[in-house]
């Protein structure tokens, strides 16, 4: 049971920087960039909060990287 | 005969019950195995009797092996220990054994031998102490002569007349300094020797045995035995002068012809630390560390940690305005270079020497917990990577190593979120002690960065990206 619990747990963690990206990827598809009609104001907003997620995501994903590339055992 | 029956059967019956009754906390039979759970902390009677007797078993027969071999390495360090130390092995017991050792000892050993050993620690700590400040008498003497070998004493009492050799010089050495050449040869061989000691602590806390989650079960067995042969060697028909210089005990009372022979012995490293900090590297990544120190004279870099300590340890109390220790952190544990400091060491090392709210700044990753929640990414995602380091990279690595889930969960959950600052000012009273609740991004430390900026052994982090705490007696205040 403690092994199960912790590999969810390791699971979740891991999966965590993409969240942001999924949704943002989401997001960016329900609201293209050139609809058919002019984009409302909420679309707008939409495509523009896909795009924050999406690259803020990727940016915190590298971060991340950045972070475990500096693990040797140790840490700064 | 149908009786007969009926009492045989009660009789199978209560051997099968007497068979199955679980084994109760601190059974003499297994005795290893319980001091090895006390020293992990992995159980206490509680703990272990909320155990089903078949958990009991498992747990016991998991623990069987390890917990034999821990036996061995701390009888063999015991008995290393306690034999006559010379004055190398003198300066690495009094600065690389931490409490932890010695509560190791009392463990494995009984309390007897712990507490000798104990004393024999606190003996010869106070004596070098007193060697540096005011010099050996004879009756002291005398009393370190169960503990350690003629030379070495005879290497402390030189101490103290080195140090007075020093004041009538004026500062002005080297017509009393030794031929460089062998002084330099001599150190070599010992730092030599010395830097694999320093690895395998270094081990102890961070590589192998951290990340394989068997921290402190194998590192008293092997701490002092290549030094002892090692330095042996290299200090064997050198006079009891390139002794004292040899075993680095005279580095406090040798401060300045100790820094004229630095630059010699390591040609590998920067000529000086100002040199160091000033001349621009070409290196791609960085190798950046060192100890900073500011007192009412200013403020002064060390690349070297033990430069730095002998230099504090000779500091008049309440003078060191702040240090700032640069290095790698994790939870519970700041290194600089090949120095390591935790709480203790840290406590012990400046105790009494922090002025009125004096600073201490841990510049390192992950130097204090992480805190409460926040809505920061950035911060977020640090303790994501936090957790997953420190817990869940250990836990698992111990679980492949066939450690009982309920030892590695508590053996982790207790060190992944360490906070070294907060325990440090608990020890260090009065003064302000800071350290990063998350990783700590230094510009100057990303590859590349550091050859535009050219600071690869750079001794001070400059801006680091991190969030930052300070504690003062346990309790959080502002940053000063």
């Amino acid at each position: 049971m403690t092994d199960l619990s912790y590999l969810l747990e390791t699971i979740l963690l891991l999966a965590v920087p993409f969240v942001p990206v999924a949704l943002g990827a989401i997001l960016r598809k329900k609201f293209p960039a050139a609809p058919e009609t002019p984009p409302s104001g909420a679309q707008k907003a939409g495509r523009l909060a896909g795009n924050v997620l999406f690259w803020g995501g990727i940016a915190g994903i590298l971060f991340v990287i950045v972070l475990f590339l500096h693990f040797k055992g140790k840490l700064f | 005969m149908k009786r007969t029956f009926i009492l045989i059967l009660l009789a199978l019956q209560a051997g099968a019950a007497l068979a199955a009754e679980p084994v109760r906390w601190g059974d003499q039979e297994y005795q290893a195995q319980f001091k090895y759970f006390i020293e992990r902390d992995a159980y206490e009677r509680s703990s272990w009797e909320e155990l089903a007797p078949e958990a009991r078993e498992k747990a016991l027969s998991d623990a069987a092996e390890p917990a034999q071999s821990r036996q061995e390495a701390v009888a063999a360090y015991y008995a290393k220990a306690m034999e006559k130390w010379d004055s190398s092995r003198l300066q690495d017991y009094c600065e690389n054994t931490a409490a932890d050792d010695v509560a190791s000892v009392k463990v494995w050993m009984g309390t007897l031998k712990g507490t000798l050993f104990e004393n024999k620690l606190a003996l010869a700590r106070a004596m070098l102490r007193k060697a540096q400040a005011a010099g050996l008498e004879e009756t002291d003497a005398a009393a370190l002569r169960p503990h350690l070998t003629e030379d070495a004493i005879a290497n402390l009492r030189y101490l103290k007349e080195a140090e007075a050799l020093r004041a009538q010089s004026g500062g002005q050495f080297k017509k009393h300094e030794l031929p460089k050449k062998t002084v330099d040869a001599t150190i070599k061989g010992v730092s030599g020797a010395l830097s694999g000691n320093v690895e395998r602590n270094m081990a102890k806390v961070f590589d192998g045995d951290l990340s394989a989650g068997v921290a402190g079960s194998s590192f008293l067995g092997g701490k002092y035995a290549v030094p002892k042969g090692a330095v042996n060697g290299a200090v064997s028909g050198l006079s009891s002068q390139t002794g004292a210089f040899v075993a680095g005990n005279t580095a406090a009372a040798l401060g300045a012809p100790r820094a004229t022979s630095a630059s010699t012995i390591k040609s590998a490293a920067p000529a000086s630390l100002d040199a160091a900090g000033k001349a621009k590297s070409t290196a791609w990544t960085s190798d950046a560390y060192g100890v900073t120190v500011e007192t009412a004279n200013g403020k002064k870099s060390y690349r070297d940690h033990q430069e730095a300590e002998a230099a504090i340890r000779q500091m008049p109390a309440g003078s060191v305005k702040k240090i700032t220790l640069y290095g790698h952190g994790s939870p519970g544990m700041q290194t600089v270079g090949p120095g390591q400091y935790d709480a203790l060491y840290t406590a012990e090392l400046l105790d009494g020497k922090m002025a009125k709210n004096g600073v201490i700044q841990f510049s390192g990753c992950n130097t204090a917990s992480i805190g409460d929640s926040t809505l920061n990414p950035a911060v977020g995602l640090s303790m994501v990577a936090r957790r997953l380091l420190y817990f869940s990279l250990p836990y698992w690595q111990d679980r492949a190593d066939g450690i009982p889930a309920a030892q590695a969960k508590q053996q982790w959950e207790k060190e992944w979120n360490a906070d070294l600052s907060q325990d440090t000012s608990k020890l260090v009273k009065g003064a302000i002690v800071c350290g990063y609740r998350t990783f700590g991004l230094v510009p100057g430390r990303l590859p590349g960065l550091t050859r535009l900026m050219g600071n690869q052994e750079a001794t001070e982090p400059g801006y680091v990206a991190g969030k930052k705490v300070c504690y003062q007696n346990g309790k959080e205040v502002p940053a000063p």
